[in-house]
């Protein structure tokens, strides 16, 4: 079935867009709000998505990643390039890096996802957080180490130690969401 | 190549979140294309990264998805130039109207087919008949010697059609598939593992119960992929199951009591 929707993507199918916009619309959605921090940005920048995902189709190579990674990457660019061009960037980017790595997370899980969240818990805030930094907020490492002052291979361990430990629950992530 | 330290380094979750330069991004790529090792830990980060935004997944608006559709409908429309239809074939084509002449050589072209087909597939029956007969004898046979493994079957049929028996399908299909039945009153548990895939020397798969009031996962047997597709393999019966997982694990089975990396999970409903 992947490989089917690879092809239609590839020869510029729209139906391979609707098909993605089904399955990963609304991870891709919750990763874009993150960034922009508005609504009506974040519905622009994910349309954006979408039409890019459609022109640049026969660019994705499956070799190269999934297609998930693939999305959210153009995602996460287009959410970065609209922030800056919105010109909220520089008060919003660097205010923000501090407290967010500093302060708990109040809630962005969704709240049903009781389960999720207990497993999620399980990873170290500090480690969480740098998670959310780079995958949801679209901080390179190196700006988390100027930010913050942590050594930029500190950052590196530590993220990824934050994935590896994501990788020992991710499949309860997965189901306890469906 | 170390690979140990390779991935250690964290540069494949550096490629996975987007990050690194074009140059490190590039040899990522070779590498991946060159060592399966290297693939097979990138796919499970991206499977991690992916997993954590569903967790965290936003509905977006309604309509956005028809606006979006649209959106591409509309540029489909105006730029690219509509590939040519192939021109009708010019032969005969001009004279217009069939005459009974020129249909005949098709006319006797047609029966002639029709029979080639029809005595073909006479011939095809016949055959495929006589290899049923003779798959149906073998089977006879088989039946009579095989009364052992009849008796099993009708066990484990018996076991299967148990009202009390539940099955639990794996969902997630990294390793394959896997089913456990669970029959809390007999105190039964047993899997099939034929259909998990294949695993290199080094590895082995480890069954993992959740039960009532444990966060932590408890280990089960170690095990390998099945050969026989039939076979129910025994496993340890737990009280009070909540759930069954897999994990791929270094052989032998966890190392730290914890599972590895789970790639499959199946809750009682």
């Amino acid at each position: 079935m992947q490989d089917q929707l690879i092809q239609q993507l590839q020869s510029r199918d729209s139906v391979a867009i609707g098909r993605l916009y089904d399955a990963y619309g609304a991870a891709l959605f919750g990763v874009v709000l993150r960034i922009v921090g508005s609504k009506e940005l974040a519905e622009q920048v994910l349309q954006d998505t979408f039409l890019k995902a459609w022109k640049n189709g026969e660019s994705y190579d499956p070799s190269k990643g999934q297609l998930f990674t693939w999305l959210v990457n153009i995602a996460r660019n287009t959410a970065i390039d609209a922030t800056r061009s919105a010109h909220f960037k520089n008060q919003k980017h660097t205010s923000d890096i501090t407290t967010l790595y500093q302060q708990p997370d109040s809630g962005s899980m969704n709240p049903e996802h009781v389960g999720v969240r207990e497993l999620i818990e399980k990873l170290d805030e500090k480690y969480r957080k740098l998670v959310d930094l780079v995958y949801f907020q679209g901080y390179t490492q190196e700006e988390v180490a100027e930010t913050t002052g942590i050594p930029l291979g500190t950052i590196k361990t530590r993220l990824r130690y934050a994935i590896t430990e994501l990788r020992r629950y991710f499949i309860f992530i997965w189901f306890f969401m469906q | 190549m170390n690979f140990e330290s390779y991935i250690r380094s964290g540069i494949l979750e550096s490629y996975a979140l987007g990050l690194g330069t074009p140059a490190e991004r590039a040899e990522v790529e070779r590498n991946i294309a060159q060592y399966p090792v290297l693939a097979a830990e990138l796919k499970a980060i991206e499977d991690s990264l992916a997993a954590y935004a569903q967790a965290h997944a936003i509905a977006p608006p309604d309509g956005l998805k028809s606006k979006i559709l649209e959106k591409i409908e509309s540029e489909m429309k105006a730029p690219t130039p509509e590939p040519t239809p192939d021109p009708p074939s010019s032969e005969g084509g001009s004279g217009g109207g069939w005459t009974l002449k020129s249909l005949l050589p098709w006319f006797i072209a047609g029966i002639a087919v029709a029979l080639g087909v029809a005595l073909w597939t006479s011939k095809t029956e016949y055959r495929e008949q006589q290899a049923l007969m003779r798959t149906m004898e073998q089977q006879l046979k088989d039946c009579k010697s095989d009364s052992m493994l009849q008796q099993q079957l009708r066990q484990d049929m018996a076991f299967i059609n148990d009202p009390a028996t539940r099955r639990i399908d794996m969902l997630g299909d990294v390793g394959g598939q896997l089913s456990v039945y669970l029959n809390a009153s007999q105190q039964a548990v047993f899997a099939t593992t034929a259909r998990m895939k294949p695993l290199p020397a080094n590895q082995d798969y480890q069954l993992w119960v959740i039960v009532e009031g444990n966060p932590n996962p408890v280990p089960l047997e170690v095990f390998q992929p099945g050969s026989d597709p039939l076979a129910l393999v025994p496993v340890s019966f737990r009280e009070k199951v909540q759930a069954f997982a897999v994990s791929l694990e270094p052989k032998g089975g966890s190392p730290d009591g914890k599972p590895t990396q789970v790639l499959m999970i199946g809750a009682l409903s």
